[in-house]
């Protein structure tokens, strides 16, 4: 570059890298007042005032290695692998914003990348389809597991039941899913944590009655294939929107067959997934492990005594395995009063039954023919990506951090993390590895 | 373009204490940094390639090093057998 005044500015640009904090000369041409040229602006990244530059590699080390442990612990061992000495340490809390500022942005990025193709896909940035739908419900009800199949489970099962227990085959045909037929399984759950108290309250003024959750949605998605993904969102309503732009950009929307969901049937979960997902015929399944758990729970409250508790459960979760709601409620209401310690218990599992009874299918049958009964896939996403992190003593969260640091460690968990670091962009298909041994 | 990198492991009398180890690893043009939209995925090919070899000459000038103390070391305590020998000798006769 010709003419104008050439300003040097030493160790003016710091980058924080793995082989060092390198501070580093920058140059200037002015012309005039005009800045023709400028090394921190059009070969370096720009960076705020008083902030340094972190290359690749050493976000690689900073963001992630706080999704396994603390803050603190993470510094430790960066300043120890680095061989940082007193005066260049990293900080704790410089890890923390760090991990913030890159989980908000991958949200960002989602985010973007969600609306991007629900637009191409002739949908609202809310998820509302303004184009032609029929194309995604193809085939729907035709991918069902066979009338033989069906047929076949349904006697097996009927051999173990007595008489009076016998499941109705003919009317659970065409409700029992192919796998291999499916646009994809989803699982999706919402996990809480403690929320971080307000500063500023008063020494001595009373706690807030309720604890106050910080709330991560994760979903699990599993293709006809076997390919998995997770997302994680702050809110369901979000995920919604992000899961069906997932489905859409990675070509299962226009797959023949059905989606189906399995979720703990929380009225929350619920009334965003019929709202997004109005438009095509979709199933619900509700989970085993949390029916089973809220009956647990409503009749321990309901009943007296442990002994009367464990018979009534007995005999309730063995008509709601065949899928007898009706019978489940029939037998709750047919219960001695004697027994009862507390009637408005019983009266909210009956309630929960009759909100949910469509979402219940023989699970007794569903085992037989190695279909899914429960939203397993999602709980153990749930650990992985935030309750081994999140959740123990002591520990609470912003509701910024939580995200993020749930966003970062499902971004690694779908290894996309280098994508990521690299190009700032996340990939938002099936992990390449699980994609090549399948198709192997 | 290539950084060369030279490990010389010398006595307190600045003679050579083993051969020294050295080590190429190609690194980004400087051309290649054509703005800061580039700079971290180039610099990245740098900082990956540059440690690679940092590591790899560290490890074979210190394999170098402790082949020269375990040569030294040997030596020593043969010399050590073979003065203790003499000694016994001489104390026999």
């Amino acid at each position: 570059m010709q003419g104008g005044e050439l300003l040097e500015r030493p160790k003016e640009y710091i980058i924080e890298a793995e082989v060092g904090q390198l501070e580093v000369d920058t140059f200037e041409i002015k012309k005039g007042s005009r800045k023709a040229f400028s090394t921190k602006r059009d070969i370096f990244p720009e960076t705020g005032p008083k902030e340094h530059h972190k290359t690749v590699c050493f976000r690689e080390l900073a963001v992630f290695s706080p999704c396994d442990e603390t803050f603190r612990k993470s510094a430790q061992e960066l300043n120890r692998m680095l061989w940082r000495k007193e005066g260049r340490m990293v900080q704790a809390r410089t890890i923390a914003n760090l991990v913030y500022r890159e989980g908000e942005a991958i949200a960002a990025c989602i985010e973007n990348k969600a609306k991007t193709i629900l637009k191409c896909h002739q949908f609202t940035d809310e998820g509302v389809p303004t184009g032609e739908t029929s194309v995604y419900g193809l085939l729907a009800d035709e991918s069902v597991v066979s009338q033989e199949r069906v047929s076949q489970a349904g006697k097996e099962v009927n051999a173990l039941l007595p008489k009076d227990r016998q499941i109705d085959v003919e009317a659970w045909q065409g409700t029992c899913e192919n796998p291999a037929q499916v646009k994809a399984l989803i699982s999706v759950d919402d996990v809480l944590c403690k929320k971080q108290k307000k500063s500023g309250r008063k020494k001595g003024s009373s706690s807030p009655k309720k604890k106050e959750r910080v709330k991560n949605t994760v979903a699990h998605i599993q293709s006809r294939k076997g390919e998995t993904y997770t997302l994680t969102t702050a809110t369901i309503a979000q995920m919604m929107i992000v899961l069906l732009a997932f489905l859409l950009s990675n070509g299962l929307m226009i797959l023949p067959g059905q989606i189906v969901f399995f979720t703990d049937g929380a009225e929350d979960l619920l009334l965003p997934i019929q709202r997004i997902f109005a438009f095509l015929p979709f199933k619900l399944i509700l989970d085993w492990y949390h029916l089973d758990k809220k009956c647990q729970q409503r009749l321990s409250m309901a009943m007296k005594g442990k002994e009367k508790r464990n018979t009534v459960l007995q005999e309730l979760l063995a008509w709601l395995w065949i899928g007898k709601v009706d019978r489940a409620i029939g037998y709750l209401r047919s219960l001695n009063p004697d027994d009862i310690k507390d009637a408005e218990h019983i009266e909210k599992l009956i309630g929960y039954f009759s909100r949910n009874v469509s979402f219940i299918p023989c699970y007794a049958l569903r085992q037989k023919l190695g279909l899914r009964v429960s939203s397993n896939p999602v709980e153990k996403a749930n650990d992985l990506l935030v309750s081994n992190r999140q959740k123990h003593n002591g520990m609470s969260w912003s509701a910024s951090g939580s995200n993020s640091l749930a966003t970062l460690t499902n971004v690694r968990r779908n290894d996309e993390h280098m994508q990521w670091l690299l190009r700032h962009d996340i990939r938002f298909t099936f992990p390449q590895q699980k994609r090549a041994k399948s198709a192997a | 373009m290539k950084m060369q990198i030279i490990a010389n492991i010398k006595n307190e009398d600045d003679s050579e204490l083993t051969e020294p180890t050295t080590i190429e690893v190609d690194i980004p043009e400087v051309e290649a940094f054509t703005g800061p939209e580039v700079f971290d995925e180039v610099f990245d090919h740098y900082e990956r390639g540059v440690i690679e070899a940092r590591n790899g000459v560290v490890e074979k000038a210190t394999e170098k090093y402790l082949s020269a103390v375990a040569k030294k070391k040997r030596s020593q305590s043969s010399m050590c057998k073979e003065e203790n020998s003499l000694k016994d000798q001489k104390s026999i006769s």
